[in-house]
């Protein structure tokens, strides 16, 4: 105690005292930023969502107007995702338009209230959610029940004769699988 | 210093007593745990009971449970649709029409597709079950060949899986064909219904009178059949399967057996049924009931 | 010997100096009347940290088997269940030893509410234990997603969804949920890393604060009425009760020790008895049929949000939990003084059976959950056979069309099939057939819970249909047609 009181008694030492004192605070500042910033960053961060091309199936193979499942394995999984990565979709062929190009329906499996996986009855024409009883009609529009929208649709092409779907995230209210809408 | 250590004969004694109560100890606390392994309690989860994916239900009583019987009722009786668990009708239709039907629905019916490409839920294995069961026939269900891991596929074997509702009866010698056979020679429709309604009156009327309309029963007819609604509901083919088998489940008679107040019936032979199917069929166009 | 045991003993005493820090702690007095028969009030609390010490024991042991990659989670779950010896029981033993944790902490933070025990200067083992009990559901939710089912999939697809709710943030609090862009490994990494490290950790550390209060400010003695708490003396007065004290580790430990050897007794036997929750089927999310439900803990908020309407969703799930956490942590706040006997405060008595019952309502009805459709039901429950044995060739029909499109989803007939709808057992009693082809058609007004059908089913199904429903009327009415029915055969078509 007596040591260090007559140090800081002593002019020059301050000086030299006070200059580690805030060269200690200013390393203690560095460290904590170049050590939390690649922690938040790793922690908080999120990578950027790639845009992946499943192809589903040759055109031909989806009968007009009919609802099917299709399933596929979600280029967007990890390696280790095993049967999780499975990702179905409910495609619908709608037949070809003005322009006599062949237009489809592709819709996410999971309801927009909270995500269940909703099952699809051709005979009543009508999804159904198995959680809180959502009901959407065929085109995906809310038919009844708590989902606050239609069912999330996918973003689709045809190439060289086949359907492809755009690799769909987990759907949620503002984050749709149309790039824009909300 | 241990007791012991002061050595004399008793403590010598008590030392082994001291000795063995430890090692009956010691045995009784590693033995516990283990009678636990070895004991089955009733919490112990049963290999045999690990859930199954839905997809991969090859068992015929829950195929039928989860699939059937909301319409062909619990046991394959007594259920608004056609029954199945019905042994003439196992015995007359083809397995493939069968197969046929499961996959891809029942024009002119409600019967839906129930395969997985045409919309349903159930597998070609799935189907493959049904088919075995309805038919009767004994099967196995073995792995693939040259399948994915976990694809199986069924084969007919006598000493495989029996059916649970047995195997069919051989039918009577003249019972008429399932579908409408090629080799009644094609008449012209106006005669078909002509000779079927003298069919209907010998074979159908005393139940649902004479020209279809039913028996009054309190305000209320009953056993309508000359109803276009009723009709339109059902293709030529569901007509000429009840007119074999009738519905025993519900009392209506098959092609054979007699008649109230006729205990000498004698049996419907294929033209027959074929002229009742065009009589029913003219029915959809004009009815008693819709005058 | 003896000596021997003794030297050693000084030994380490010299070093860890126990005698003069944790002895005096652990043998503080605490009032008298706690040793006496009000002691059996305050057993709940060391019964659930009984609990958590098998939680400890059992998770560990569960870790040693559970592979946390969510193409071999499931598998791993299996060989708990089937192949390795006494798996099963574990498996059972750590489901049943949580949800008694959750149970005893409710109870116990009951009784130190009708207590009055918050009260000054034991506000903070309040807010500790308010901490203790919110990091125990979570545990409970982590812990679902680790048995990695279908339960476990939607689950979390559930509370992406419910994540994606909060303004502006949510797309990015979903990616950091479910760990990337799809639910997967990635989202069964994070949880098990909360429900093995991140909470476990916090759930010790908050532990040791809240049993350090505990000594601290000692044990609150059993309310009196009339003997009010005011901070000005309370302390003056508790250290005049003490005088008279009992010590803390002693015969007032008994009581806990007697209760949690019951509650040990409990979870044991149902481990034993019931075995082991789940896994269902693999998590396959292409495969239909799936039905997921909530741990039971959490039932109620599955229930409030079923039953509240869509409007006020978005409250519910985002703004309501977190009001129902601060009330929590401001109760002691909101009367840290006054009378303690739950006898002169009949709000708080009150206020706990009324949320006590609600709760339990909701958890009940989150349990039974009428309002989800039977996905099976159109096809797997059968036409009760006394609808079908009195009804006419055409009513048969109408039930084909009930039955094919899909009615019974939502629909039960003599109490089996979907509960959402309306039970039509005796619906020819209440509609007419207009009435019933009108409801058909259009479905219920301005987009209710019943869809439209009118373009889904044609004339002649609409015909039979309605002719079906109106049938269904009681057997009273339908008597004269019954008994009518009976002895004659009767035909089909």
């Amino acid at each position: 105690m007596s040591i260090e009181a007559t140090c800081t008694q002593s002019p020059n030492s301050l000086g030299r005292r006070t200059f580690f004192q805030w060269l200690t605070y200013g390393l203690s500042a560095v460290a904590s930023v170049v050590l939390g910033g690649p922690l938040f960053g790793y922690f908080l961060g999120a990578r950027p969502r790639a845009v992946h091309w499943v192809p589903l199936d040759d055109v031909d193979k989806f009968p007009l107007n009919e609802t099917r499942l299709k399933s596929f394995d979600n280029p967007l999984r990890q390696p280790w995702d095993g049967i999780t990565a499975l990702t179905g979709v409910y495609v619908r062929n709608l037949g070809v338009d003005e322009q006599g190009i062949v237009q489809f329906l592709v819709l996410a499996v999971n309801c927009a209230h909270l995500g269940c996986p909703v099952s699809w009855f051709p005979q009543s024409g009508l999804f159904m959610c198995p959680c809180h009883g959502g009901v959407y009609h065929v085109n995906g529009d809310r038919a009844s029940g708590p989902p606050p929208r239609g069912l999330f649709h996918c973003v689709w092409r045809v190439r060289q004769g086949r359907l492809e779907v755009q690799a769909p995230h987990y759907p949620t209210l503002q984050d749709t699988l149309v790039s824009g809408e909300v | 210093m241990a007791p012991g250590a002061s050595n004399n004969k008793s403590g010598g004694l008590r030392r082994r007593g001291v000795w063995a109560r430890t090692c009956i100890s010691v045995c009784l606390l590693v033995s516990a745990p283990l009678s636990f392994v070895g004991c089955d309690f009733p919490g112990r989860p049963n290999p045999n009971e690990r859930p199954i994916p839905a997809d991969q239900v090859v068992e015929f009583g829950l195929l039928y449970r989860k699939n059937c019987s909301g319409c062909h009722g619990t046991d394959g009786k007594l259920g608004p649709a056609p029954p199945l668990n019905d042994a003439l009708f196992r015995a007359i239709i083809p397995a493939a029409e069968l197969k046929h039907i499961l996959t891809k629905g029942r024009n002119g019916t409600l019967m839906p597709a129930f395969s997985q490409e045409n919309g349903g839920t159930l597998t070609a294995t799935q189907i493959e079950v049904l088919v075995h069961e309805i038919k009767g026939i004994p099967y196995m269900i073995v792995p693939k060949q040259n399948g994915g891991r976990g694809e199986v596929e069924v084969v007919p074997d006598a000493g495989g899986i029996s059916p649970r509702w047995g195997a069919p009866v051989r039918p009577p010698a003249n019972v008429p064909s399932y579908n409408q056979a090629a080799a009644i020679v094609s008449r012209s429709s106006a005669v078909q219904q002509h000779d079927g309604a003298a069919v209907f009156v010998r074979a159908c009327a005393a139940c649902h009178g004479e020209h279809g309309q039913g028996i009054a029963q309190g305000h209320a007819m009953v056993r309508t059949i000359n109803d276009q609604v009723l009709l339109k509901l059902n293709s030529d083919q569901v007509l000429r399967r009840y007119a074999i088998t009738g519905r025993p489940d519900l009392g209506m008679p098959n092609f054979a057996e007699p008649r109230p107040g006729n205990p000498h019936f004698q049996a419907l032979t294929e033209q027959q049924v074929t002229d009742l199917v065009a009589l029913l069929a003219s029915w959809r166009q004009t009815t008693v009931n819709g005058k | 010997m003896r000596r021997g045991l003794y030297a050693i003993g000084a030994w380490f005493e010299a070093r860890l100096c126990l005698c003069e820090s944790l002895w005096p702690m652990l043998t503080h007095p605490i009032p008298k009347t706690v040793a006496g028969p009000m002691g059996w009030w305050y057993i709940f609390g060391s019964a659930s940290l009984t609990l958590f010490m098998i939680q400890i024991v059992t998770g560990i042991g569960l870790a040693l088997v559970y592979v946390p990659s969510a193409d071999r989670a499931y598998d791993s779950l299996l060989f708990l269940n089937y192949e390795q010896p006494l798996g099963w029981f574990l498996r059972a033993l750590h489901f049943y030893a949580g949800s008694g944790m959750v149970v005893l902490l409710i109870v116990h933070m009951s009784q130190v509410f009708l207590h009055g025990a918050y009260k000054y200067p034991r506000e903070l083992t309040w807010v500790v234990g308010v901490v203790l009990f919110l990091l125990t559901l979570g545990m409970f939710f982590s812990g679902q997603i680790l048995r990695w089912d279908p339960d476990a999939y939607w689950g979390l697809a559930v509370s992406g969804s419910m994540a994606g709710r909060v303004p502006v943030l949510g797309p990015w609090i979903v990616e950091l949920v479910l760990g990337g862009d799809v639910i997967g490994g990635n989202s069964l990494s994070r949880f098990f890393t909360l429900h093995v490290f991140v909470i476990p950790a916090l759930l010790l550390i908050f532990l040791a604060i809240h049993l350090w209060l505990v000594i601290k400010k000692g044990i609150s003695s059993p309310p009196v009425p009339g003997q009010t708490v005011n901070p000005k003396t309370y302390d003056a007065e508790y250290e005049q009760e003490l005088k008279t004290g009992v010590p803390f580790l002693g015969e007032a430990m008994l009581k806990d020790l007697f209760f949690s050897a019951f509650a040990v007794i409990v979870v044991v036997s149902l481990a034993a008895i019931i075995g082991p929750k789940g896994p269902h089927a693999p998590p396959n999310p292409t495969l239909g049929g799936a039905n997921p439900r909530p741990e039971w803990p959490f039932l109620w908020l599955f229930g409030l949000l079923s039953l509240s309407p869509p409007e006020a969703e978005t409250f519910i799930i985002l703004i309501f939990p977190v009001i129902l956490i601060i009330a929590l942590f401001l109760v002691p706040f909101v009367s840290n003084r006054g009378e303690r006997a739950p006898s002169r405060r009949p709000v708080a008595v009150l206020s706990v059976v009324l949320i006590l019952t609600v709760l339990g309502t909701l958890t009940y009805q989150g349990a039974t959950a009428p309002w989800s459709p039977q996905m099976s039901a159109w096809c797997g429950e059968p036409i009760p056979e006394d609808i079908v044995r009195r009804s006419t060739p055409r009513q048969l029909q109408g039930a084909l069309v009930f039955q094919n499109k899909n009615c019974r989803n939502c629909h039960a007939l003599q109490g089996s099939g979907g509960q959402r709808g309306p039970d039509l057992t005796w619906v020819g009693v209440r509609l007419t057939s207009d009435q019933l082809i009108d409801q058909v058609s259009n479905g219920t007004p301005g987009g209710g819970n019943m869809p439209a059908y009118g373009k889904q089913i044609g004339p002649d199904e609409m015909t039979a249909l309605a002719d079906f429903l109106v049938s269904l009327q009681p057997p009273n009415q339908t008597l004269v047609r019954e008994t009518a029915a009976v002895p004659t055969k009767r035909k089909e078509p």
